[in-house]
């Protein structure tokens, strides 16, 4: 052969590689992108579909879904041994809105919970489930092949592992929530609400998961129910009129714990200086949640129930009240 | 926006391509290479000069101009020593010392340039502490200096430049052009190879077309680099810094700490370094090797032929033969000789080169005591190396045991393991105390009660490790072929096409799915960039 007919020869090996190797990428793409229900971040999503499916089928009364201001506020524990009922925190850090709804979906396969409590702090963060694809070349690339996005999908088809099995025990243990002793005082106005903007808006996209979400809770019937966690570094009047306004226009009950006096301390009840609670300010919130919840909600008190014996068992376990 | 604004964009989108190892080689390098293979030959060079400082300008910003100002400097010093060399005015001897001192005038310019960005917080912080000893305290208010892309690389490659026109092994180019390529060359900048102008001149500015057989084989090194990098290193990336803390006192941890410390060093460095030879042989050029299946070695020594190859060259070439060889070094080994006899003296100027090559080395991988430390454990051991290997082999032959034969390669094997993961821990330590709690609890506390119950909270999930620990005995199985010198490309070349094809495409999609990049994983930066 020629030095032409071997360069001929070169371009058309190349051409060909190329073209399986573009239709290959382009069928893993469609393969593993999600029919419904995309999520941005996979490992965190599956993690949790993980430690809560260990929960005995049935269980589970209320869902917390959220970002961390959930796991550092809320604990099932506490909310079960003062009130009886049982509950979840489904949130994970800088969970987005996209991947707080498909926990929740996800745990209704195996659940059917009569309250979903959505924390509302995750209601203006992206909630998208890409990244921007303006912010880097690669995420448009990520955007455009879902495969390099959803990469490790292997990890959601395979089962649970025993390496895995001591976080997933921790995790249910607490319930989802996490334990702190880190105590640093918030040192700013007590009249934080009236700073920052005077309007908010949540996005679009937070607008749909927030719909899409209630929808979803319509159709399993159970009750939406929005909370605001006291925050004074994320919170503020702009973001509560904002959330109150969709709340009464979809008649969803909304609760804002900034605005009610639950005995916050701001000296002892926050960890990082306002921005999570403290295990005491925890405490605080968990109890209003709790005297809520079941004030307003028909939910069992599980107790005396042996069925539940195991929560009882977890709350002695855990050893942190 | 305005043409500022919007060239800034341009540079840091273009930049971004580069960092991420994904844009680098998906869109980066073949951008690039098309750009490059359109432009007529002469000018091809050009390309890769602009896309090089491109890069650098994306990374470093305005301190791409230090690159440029050093290339400038470097190119007139080659010049400047190249002219006193041809002036046959001059007598011989005076010329030689002329251009001696033109050699180190250009050598400490560079080196002071490093140390002025990379070194001076630390020089500070220790006559701070130094004066405290003698109660004079004086006070140092950091800098914290960003130091240009790749310093630390460039400016052995300047020091090498300068010295082989001044030896007359090489011609003094004359143009810029070529001398700014061959210091910022994008594939290289980061973490190397050390190459010596002599050695990828020629078809860095040759301007060659890419051909089939570099592009395919220049991709087939990348992928390899990848999987070494992102499936391997990047995956157990998460898992380093808790092991480090300080914060578990048990033997079993630092060990495993230490091991898997050493993988993901190894892996991203020569992963890396894979990806850089591959780039670089897209545009016909063939870098030196940096790594030949150093866990192979015989000696801490032989170790240090098959690790960084090109840093040791470096310093075996500018320090260790010059300093072994100079005047008053030869002269100390003759007192020596008189005094002590000559089976000391043998080994005088070996060691007073070894151990500046030792100083040198910790010294340059960066400002920390850690590091220094690091140094004076190789030149400790391969002193003590030197010295016991003629008796190691009288006694070998004593019991009747050959240097190759399976127990002797077995000892060999174990007790370089050990020499290079201890080396290693002291390396990665934040603080010299760490390491030394760490190694302590070694033979104060060898227990793996600890590390088997917190192994799951690495912040690594059991696929993880599982394709960390898969990829990691890919890699030993290939290194045991190209030590054994089984001819894996032409094996592969010689399967049919449509095997080959599918081979490469599982290889891709190996890297794709078990890649540690995306959402959910934090961007690990190199390590060997941060020297």
């Amino acid at each position: 052969m020629g030095d032409l007919g071997k360069k001929k020869n070169n371009i058309l090996k190349a051409a060909a590689f190329l073209s399986v190797l573009a239709i290959l990428i382009i069928a893993a793409s469609l393969a593993v992108k999600p029919k419904y229900g995309e999520v941005y971040d996979i490992s965190k999503t599956n993690r949790k579909q993980i430690a809560v499916s260990a929960e005995k089928k049935d269980s589970i009364d209320v869902f917390f879904a959220g970002d961390s201001v959930v796991y550092r506020s809320i604990s099932p524990l506490q909310l079960f041994a003062d009130h009886g009922f049982t509950s979840y925190d489904l949130s994970d850090s800088a969970l987005r809105l996209c991947d707080a709804v498909s926990m929740v979906e996800t745990a209704y396969e195996k659940h059917s919970a009569k309250v979903i409590v959505l924390e509302t702090d995750a209601l203006f963060t992206d909630a998208s489930p890409h990244r921007d694809v303006y912010a880097h070349p690669a995420n448009a690339l990520e955007d455009l092949l879902p495969i390099f996005h959803y990469h490790v999908f292997y990890k959601t088809w395979l089962p649970s592992v025993a390496a895995e099995s001591s976080t997933v025990d921790l995790h249910n243990l607490l319930k989802g929530f996490e334990y702190t002793d880190s105590v640093i005082a918030y040192e700013g106005s007590a009249d934080y609400m009236k700073e920052g903007p005077s309007r908010a808006r949540m996005s679009k996209e937070c607008l749909d998961y927030l719909n899409e979400l209630h929808s979803f809770a319509k159709e399993k019937g159970a009750e939406l129910l929005l909370v605001s966690v006291p925050r004074p570094l994320g919170w503020n009047d702009a973001r509560h009129d904002a959330v109150a306004d969709w709340a009464e226009k979809n008649s969803v009950s909304y609760t804002d714990l900034n605005k009610e006096d639950i005995g916050i301390d701001w000296k002892t009840d926050t960890m990082d200086a306002g921005d999570h609670m403290s295990f005491e300010g925890s405490k605080k919130v968990s109890s209003y949640i709790g005297r809520y919840l079941t004030e307003n909600y028909n939910l069992e008190d599980h107790r005396d129930d042996p069925d539940y014996g195991s929560w009882a068992e977890s709350y002695r376990e855990a050893g942190i009240y | 926006m305005n043409t500022g604004e919007f060239i800034n964009d341009l540079i840091l989108w273009w930049g971004d391509l580069s960092y991420s190892v994904w844009m680098f080689f998906a869109l980066f390098l073949p951008l690039t290479a098309v750009i490059y293979q359109l432009t007529p030959a002469k000018s091809r060079k050009f390309v890769l000069l602009g896309a090089s400082w491109v890069f650098f300008a994306s990374l470093s910003k305005w301190l791409l101009i230090v690159n440029i100002l050093e290339s400038v400097f470097v190119w007139k010093m080659a010049l400047q020593i190249e002219k006193i060399s041809k002036d046959k005015s001059i007598k011989r001897k005076e010329r030689a010392a002329k251009r001696t001192r033109t050699l180190v005038w250009g050598i400490i310019s560079l080196l002071l340039i490093l140390v002025g960005f990379k070194y001076l917080d630390f020089l500070g912080l220790n006559l701070v502490r130094i004066s405290q000893l003698f109660r004079h305290p004086v006070n140092w208010k950091m800098l914290n200096l960003a130091a240009p892309l790749g310093i630390s690389y460039y400016t052995l490659m300047a020091i090498s430049y300068l010295t082989d026109v001044s030896r007359e092994d090489i011609k003094a180019d004359k143009s810029l052009a070529n001398v700014a390529l061959y210091l910022s060359f994008f594939p290289k900048i980061v973490e190397g190879p050390i190459t010596r102008y002599g050695e990828d001149s020629k078809a860095l500015f040759a301007g060659n077309p890419i051909n089939y057989n570099d592009l395919a084989q220049g991709y087939q090194r990348i992928a390899w680099g990848l999987f070494k990098k992102i499936v391997i290193a990047d995956q157990l990336a998460p898992s380093i810094p808790a092991l480090f803390e300080g914060t578990y006192t048990d033997g079993g941890v630092a060990l495993y700490a230490a091991f898997a410390f050493t993988i993901q060093e190894y892996m991203d460095f020569s992963g890396s370094i894979d990806i850089v030879i591959g780039s670089a042989r897209i545009f016909g050029v063939r870098m030196a090797e940096n790594f030949t299946q150093p866990f192979f070695a015989k000696n801490a020594s032989d170790f240090w032929h098959r690790w960084h190859i090109t840093l040791g060259t470096f310093f075996r070439d500018y320090i260790f033969y010059p300093v072994s060889l100079a005047k008053p070094v030869m002269k100390f080994t003759k007192k020596v000789k008189n005094i002590a006899g000559q089976g000391v003296a043998h080994f005088t100027a070996p060691t007073i080169a070894l151990f500046l090559v030792w100083l040198s080395n910790g010294i340059w991988h960066g400002p920390r005591w850690t590091y220094i430390f690091y140094g004076m454990y190789y030149f400790v051991l391969i002193f003590i190396e030197n010295i016991l290997e003629e008796p190691f082999l009288k006694f070998l032959s004593k019991i009747h045991l050959s240097e190759e034969s399976i127990p002797v390669r077995v000892f060999r094997f174990v007790k370089l393991f050990f020499i290079i993961i201890i080396g290693e821990m002291f390396f990665r330590a934040q603080t010299m105390e760490v390491g030394i709690s760490m190694f302590k609890s070694i033979f104060t506390n060898l227990r793996f009660d600890m590390l088997l119950a917190n192994i799951g909270n690495l912040n690594m999930d059991f696929y993880a490790f599982v394709s960390v620990y898969a990829g990691l005995a890919v890699v030993i199985a290939v290194s045991i072929m190209k030590e054994i010198r089984f001819p894996i490309r032409a094996k592969l070349e010689s399967l049919p096409i449509a095997v080959r094809f599918t081979f490469w495409y599982v290889c891709i999609f190996v890297i794709i799915i078990f890649g540690a990049y995306g959402t959910g994983y934090s961007s690990e930066d190199l390590i060997y960039a941060q020297f």
